[in-house]
């Protein structure tokens, strides 16, 4: 009896928001990033229950994507960490939830958080979008790089050579 | 190696100096120390300029692109040292060369000592040779000093590991294949659990197995000092492994060392 209120809870809780009865919502903080490539920067989700009943079960994920459609984005290289479960939240309360992202790809993106249950219903909640701004950047020098590639395999070559050198005039 | 004379010993030098002075001279005027050293900046050459210059690596940030550099850099430098282990007693085995070794007054264990001082070279001269690169790498982001340093705690703990390791099997095996072979099938066993699923990573027993393996462990600490920016003592607790490891190894092949004889394995 008491799984099937959960079960109705939760299926009343994550009922599409234009049904008008989804006390479950999330929201997204900040929801905007401008960054750079390799930077790593935290977000903040936060989920509500403005139902009467506590709900229990959640499940919060996180989701990357690009606007670019020649930009490949997966999304397990953004974040180790990507799916949070959530403990019961009491009746009007709210859960917070921190998230560590790593851009990895340049360009124009969208990160959100969509919250589910584990049994009950197949309604997902999704949150506002970070809209997210990656500036690509050439960390190391190219250029600067190639003499010193060179010149230490050359140096120690030459050392070889020496020793060899040396070796037969001993004998 | 040829024998060690009584001349040298009695000159006021420590059996075990005169060994390693021998020793080196044979790895590195003589012997495969200035190839191996060449097959490792050539390694280190490329490494460093696709990361420095291929589109796919170089989204990486700079402290990454370090860490990367760095990594592998004390991965093969310490592997160095065990090709060198592991070949120091069989190789004279099957060379031909151990008996007049061990009629030398040089006590077995000082031999193995020498031995091990000629392995640790290698991965001395490859944490010189890694200096450079680092330095390019980690220009402007101040990681250069902490990465030096760090590199070569870590990478000192591995080759003292590995020395030790390479020279209780070297001790053992009756020849060089066996020795080699084993040694280097160790060490994948060793890197089984960093293949785990991530799940089985995050759980305590994929924990405990990470920081059990000494390169495993050492590598992770390296990468967060480097990339996160950690301080040294910060992530100690991974440097556990790679310590625990090499005291035993050396304090192991310090005791096999009294049963080095002519004939290895079963025939010993």
């Amino acid at each position: 009896m008491r799984a099937m209120i959960v079960a109705l809870v939760l299926a009343a809780g994550l009922a599409p928001a234009a049904a008008g009865t989804s006390p479950v919502s999330v929201r997204v903080d900040p929801t905007t990033v401008s960054t750079s490539i390799g930077q790593r920067f935290p977000l903040t989700s936060t989920v509500r229950n403005d139902g009467d009943w506590p709900v229990s079960g959640l499940v919060a994920h996180l989701n990357v994507l690009s606007l670019d459609p020649d930009v490949y984005v997966d999304p397990e290289d953004w974040s180790s960490q990507r799916t949070i479960y959530l403990d019961p939240v009491p009746a009007h309360a709210a859960t917070r939830l921190d998230w560590t992202v790593q851009a990895v790809n340049s360009g124009r993106l969208v990160i959100y958080v969509a919250v589910t249950a584990t049994q009950g219903t197949d309604a997902v909640a999704a949150s506002n979008t970070l809209r997210l701004a990656v500036a690509s950047q050439r960390t190391v020098e190219a250029g600067g790089i190639l003499p010193l590639a060179l010149a230490m395999p050359a140096a120690v070559l030459l050392l070889t050579g020496f020793a060899g050198y040396r070796r037969r005039r001993l004998r | 190696m040829a024998g060690v004379d009584e001349r040298s010993v009695g000159a006021g030098r420590r059996p075990w100096m005169v060994v390693a002075d021998r020793e080196l001279r044979d790895l590195w005027l003589a012997g495969r120390g200035l190839p191996l050293l060449l097959a490792y900046t050539v390694l280190l050459s490329v490494t460093s300029y696709l990361v420095a210059a291929n589109q796919a690596l170089n989204f990486l940030e700079q402290r990454e692109a370090v860490g990367l550099t760095l990594q592998l850099a004390v991965a093969v430098g310490a592997l160095l040292v065990l090709l060198g282990a592991a070949d120091s007693v069989s190789g004279e085995r099957e060379r031909g060369t151990l008996e007049s070794l061990l009629l030398s007054p040089a006590p077995r264990r000082a031999l193995l000592i020498g031995k091990a001082v000629a392995a640790l070279s290698l991965w001395a001269a490859a944490w010189i040779v890694s200096v450079p690169y680092v330095w390019y790498l980690g220009r402007g982001v101040d990681v250069v000093g902490s990465a030096a340093a760090s590199s070569l705690v870590v990478g000192s703990l591995l080759a003292l590991f590995l020395a030790g390791y390479g020279l209780v099997i070297s001790t053992i095996a009756s020849s060089n294949r066996v020795s080699l072979s084993v040694s280097l099938f160790v060490l994948l066993a060793l890197y089984a659990p960093t293949q785990m699923p991530t799940a089985m990573q995050h759980s305590w027993i994929g924990e405990l197995l990470l920081r059990l393996d000494p390169f495993t462990a050492g590598l992770r600490y390296l990468g967060r000092l480097v990339i996160n920016g950690h301080g040294p003592g910060q992530d100690a607790g991974w440097l556990i492994g790679p310590l625990v490891a090499a005291v035993v190894a050396a304090a192991v092949a310090l005791t096999v060392a009294g049963r080095l004889s002519l004939q290895g394995g079963d025939r010993a």
